[in-house]
């Protein structure tokens, strides 16, 4: 019945991902009723995806609109407009919010309103303004958000096995089956190398499908294996180090999922960089996800993320001897 | 007098195999029946069908008069078991393992005296999964009769103990068939069953194969025999002669006239002897 | 059923679980739970965050206390124009200024001194749009310069905006009733299982009806105590909500352990247990995922039974909706436990057999 578990999530997952939306949406959607000035309106309209103004003649299916979330904002500028504004009097113009729109987001709606009034009536900014792009512009070619899951979802698939294969081991313990073992010519070392790769294949084996089905092995195949091979390895020790000196399930059920949250911040923190901060690059699991974002979402190939995989092979390789001397420390 | 435990034609199935085969068998009040057989008899099972675990797929188990596959919880606060199997809470204390089950019966358990009656006084507060083997299967003893019960079933109850430890768990058995419990004891010490039981059961392959006191069995499947070596033979070089034969005197008489002997004594068949003469196989 | 042979087992379950971390990690799972996701990520999770902007401020301009007042744009300051760059480079922040040294005093002496607006270019164009108008009207301002129009603002509809926190805290909530009622439940009884006491319990007076029950009750008083101090730790204070609130908690109990029951008579060893858990967690918390991602078509969530716990939940606690509100729900809701209970019901009276002999 684990098996079928397994299976459903394999299956679920990357349909809970293509059921995600695949598109970006950048655009600002404002509706505006402005009777005579149609024609200046539709001009406005940015030619990148920033702003789309949509006229509306008749104010009440403005209105209704707006009240449904269609639009971010309405705008009724009254019939005399242009007359009173270039008369020196100061017309009143009604701005619709939809409930929804939280406070923050209405603001720099107002500002654009205002900033559209001071160009009609000829004002000029009291600043020499420019604008540059940092990088590649993405405008209208963002990575749409369920694109931007995916490190995280391949973090959560390979830190899970954490647990299933500490559990694998904590079972071995309790039905005694380890110390059988060990009375036998079979050292501690080649107990544990092959416990460590019987772990690793199948941390790799469920990753590698869950990346396949996510569409997402098409190019840098050798990184994203490599990745995947130093993210099981990863998992696969600290689950030693978990299970080893854990008495029973139970007992170590806590430290695991303490171990397993703790693992999962740094993946998140790759898609939300603001959240970021320097202790998250002490966890290995930020080498693995920021990896997997790296290849799969900006297409950079070994050749960029070499020193991401040589920095999660040494703790690897630390987490590997500490397992290691864990379990030779209570089994001789 | 009612028996205290009728079994009636039980029989119970595990899918395809016939696990236990149409068993017929009572116990009386203070009695002690002995259930010797091999593993995979059928012994666990008929245990199980006494206790209420499981429901026969024919036949009815009676339990102090109550019908063990429709009221079983009737007859659940006079019975005791001591399973074969070591199901305490290890991480509960000897004490409070006694107490809670105490507590589940209805009754205030002196821990203290029950645990010096099994021989683990002082170990009270210490936690079951450090105990012994042998420490467990005592606590377990000391479980099955914290209730008194008027039925008592009892599956290899000297398991894993020492010499002493098993003569102090035999005298306890005794005590409470003295004490007038019917008791069903499973084992594999043929030396126990005989030294216990009033009668033994022989279960092989669901059947119960025979059923009499260990005399009768002796007597109706044994032979006797008069060991003798004479001085200056060695081990094993002794002179058998049979004691059912009616050339039984002559033949003592005979031996005698050789003068000096090493060892004398009689020798008769043991249950494993008898149960392979009967099944054909060991136990 | 005999409550006094139920409480002598859920007493033993208490003192042994006391010195069970599993059960310690029950208790302090609200505080966990709360403090890693609610209050790390509270702020950060979901899509569409605000306009961010850096500002490297040369001569301690009046602008930037304007801009960190301004609601509709973040602001973090920067200490060097490097490190800023480094955090536009990285969309850390969606766009960066650097303000001279004479930046005040060019702008008030009627000149126009310089605005660069450095870009991110994985930054939305709607936040570009929105931090361009925001600065502007900020240096308009500080300039001056009247705005020639009256805003009037209205507000159209009841449905509130909820804040990215909020969408957070049902996933806290689910955890919270899910590791309490069906973890505690169902481990309760493997374990039970796996140490062959549960055979030892079973020739004693107690039903197996009576043994379950009473696992059921300790996982169900733990889900519930443990649910109400997550409510309290994340602002839920209010009687009037925690009145519309109990009916779906203690609903919300009932299928956690129910499921967990279910899940104890299926299985007999915690490896398998565990395995299991880590796969239904992913169903049962799906719901709660889209909830936190609005961008998902909301009606996914629907065909998980755990919606109907936790979305109302969420309505109540964070959008403060009456009871007409979520009436439906709570029907639905009925009817799921109804069916998860009587097939829980049903397993343990199948499996009895199972259960004894395990």
């Amino acid at each position: 019945m684990s098996l079928i578990i397994t299976v459903m999530i394999i299956v679920a997952m990357p349909l809970f991902f293509n059921l995600m939306p695949s598109d970006v949406e950048e655009t600002l959607y404002i509706g505006i009723h402005a009777p005579g000035l149609e024609g200046v309106f539709s001009q406005m309209n940015t030619t990148d995806e920033a702003l789309q103004l949509t006229i509306y003649n008749d104010t009440n299916a403005l209105k209704v609109d707006v009240e449904e979330g269609d639009v971010t904002a309405g705008i009724i500028l009254p019939g005399d407009f242009v007359k009173t504004l270039l008369t020196g009097g100061k017309p009143r113009v009604d701005l619709y919010f939809p409930s929804i729109v939280p406070g923050e987001a209405r603001e720099p709606i107002q500002a654009l309103l205002e900033e559209l009034s001071f160009v009609i009536t000829g004002q000029n900014l009291p600043v020499s303004l420019n604008t540059e792009i940092i990088g590649e512009d993405y405008a209208g070619r963002q990575l749409p958000f369920r694109d931007q899951t995916k490190p995280l979802w391949i973090s959560m698939v390979l830190l899970v096995e954490i647990m299933s294969l500490a559990y694998l081991i904590i079972e071995e313990k309790q039905t005694g089956a380890i110390y059988a073992l060990l009375v036998t010519p079979i050292t501690t070392s080649e107990i544990f190398a092959a416990k460590i790769i019987v772990g690793t294949m199948l941390a790799m084996v469920e990753t590698l499908l869950i990346i396949l089905l996510l569409g997402s092995f098409g190019a840098n195949q050798i990184a994203i294996l490599l990745n995947v091979f130093l993210g099981a390895v990863l998992a696969t020790g600290f689950a030693f180090m978990v299970a080893t000196p854990a008495r029973d399930l139970k007992s170590s059920f806590s430290w695991l999922m303490i171990f397993y949250i703790v693992l999962l911040l740094p993946p998140l923190t790759i898609m939300y960089p603001q959240a970021a901060s320097w202790v998250v690059k002490v966890l290995p699991s930020y080498y693995l996800a920021d990896t997997f974002n790296q290849i799969l979402n900006q297409g950079v190939g070994l050749g960029g993320v070499w020193q991401n995989l040589v920095i999660l092979a040494i703790f690897d390789i630390v987490i590997l001897i500490m397992g290691m001397l864990i379990l030779r420390r209570k089994f001789q | 007098m009612t028996a205290s435990i009728v079994a009636d034609n039980i029989t119970f199935c595990y899918g395809d195999l016939t696990a236990v085969d149409h068993a017929n068998f009572e116990v009386a009040q203070g009695e002690v029946l002995g259930f010797l057989g091999p593993n995979g008899a059928g012994k666990t099972t008929t245990v199980k069908i006494l206790t209420g675990q499981l429901k026969p797929k024919e036949g009815s188990a009676k339990v102090l008069g109550h019908d063990m596959a429709i009221e079983p919880k009737k007859a659940a606060a006079k019975i005791g078991v001591c399973f074969e199997e070591k199901n305490l809470y290890p991480r509960m204390t000897a004490r409070g393992n006694l107490e809670f089950f105490g507590k589940l019966f209805g009754n205030n358990v002196d821990a203290e005296a029950l645990l010096r009656r099994v021989d683990l006084a002082g170990k009270g507060e210490a936690r079951v999964e450090n105990f012994s083997k042998g420490m467990k299967q005592r606590l377990m003893i000391a479980r099955s009769i914290l209730n008194e019960p008027d039925v008592l079933f009892l599956d290899e109850p000297t398991d894993g103990l020492d010499p002493v430890s098993s003569e102090n768990i035999r005298k306890i058995i005794h005590e409470e068939q003295e004490r007038g419990a019917s008791i069903l004891l499973t084992t594999h010490d043929m030396i126990e069953a005989d030294k216990l039981s009033d009668r033994v059961a022989f279960m092989n392959e669901g059947k119960i194969v025979a059923l009499d006191t260990p005399e009768n069995l002796k007597l109706k499947y044994g032979k006797r025999s008069l060991k003798v070596r004479p001085k200056g033979r060695v081990e094993g070089e002794e002179v058998e002669i049979p004691l059912d034969d009616p050339e039984t005197p002559e033949k003592i008489r005979d031996i005698l006239k050789e003068g000096e002997f090493d060892t004398i004594h009689t020798s008769e068949a043991t249950l494993e002897e008898i149960f392979i003469k009967i099944t054909g196989r060991g136990l | 059923m005999n409550p006094r042979l139920i409480g002598s087992i859920i007493g033993k379950d208490v003192r042994q679980g006391l010195r069970s971390s599993m059960f310690i990690f029950v208790l302090v799972s609200p505080f966990i739970y709360t403090f890693f996701i609610g209050l790390i990520f509270g702020g950060f999770l979901g899509e569409g965050r605000p306009p961010t902007l850096g500002v490297v401020d040369l001569g301690d301009s009046d602008l930037v206390p304007m801009m960190k007042d301004f609601e509709g744009l973040v602001t973090r300051v920067y200490t060097t124009e490097s490190r800023m760059l480094n955090a536009i480079e990285n969309n850390v922040i969606d766009g960066g200024v650097v303000l001279a040294s004479d930046f005040d005093e060019t702008l008030l002496g009627g000149k126009s001194p310089d605005l660069s607006i450095r870009y991110s270019g994985k930054s939305y164009a709607s936040n570009r749009l929105n931090i361009q108008n925001s600065l502007t009207k900020l240096v308009r301002d500080m300039a001056g310069q009247e705005v020639p129009i009256s805003i009037n603002t209205t507000v159209l509809g009841n449905e509130k905006a909820l804040a990215m926190k909020d969408r957070v805290t049902p996933f806290i909530f689910l955890a919270v009733i899910m590791v309490s009622g069906f973890f505690l439940t169902s481990l309760g009884i493997v374990e039970e299982r796996e140490e062959k006491t549960i055979s030892a319990v079973s020739v004693s007076p107690v039903t197996i009806t009576e043994f379950i029950a009473s696992k059921a009750i300790l996982g169900y008083i733990m889900a519930i105590a443990a649910t109400m101090l997550t409510f309290l730790m994340n602002g839920v204070t209010d009687p009037a909500y925690l009145m519309l609130l109990m009916p779906f908690l203690f609903l919300g109990g009932l299928f956690a352990v129910s499921v967990g029951v279910i899940f104890g008579t299926l299985i007999d060893n915690s490896t398998e247990l565990m395995g299991m858990a880590k796969g239904i967690n992913f169903l049962l918390f799906a719901p709660a995922l889209v909830i936190l991602f609005p961008s998902i078509p909301q009606w996914i969530a629907k065909f998980a039974p755990t919606y109907y716990i936790i979305y109302p939940i969420m309505e109540i606690s964070m959008l403060g909706v009456g009871w007409s509100k979520v009436w439906d729900e709570f029907i639905i809701l009925i009817g799921i436990v109804v069916v998860t209970v009587v097939i829980a019901l049903y397993l343990v009276n199948k499996k009895k057999n199972d259960l004894y002999t395990t």
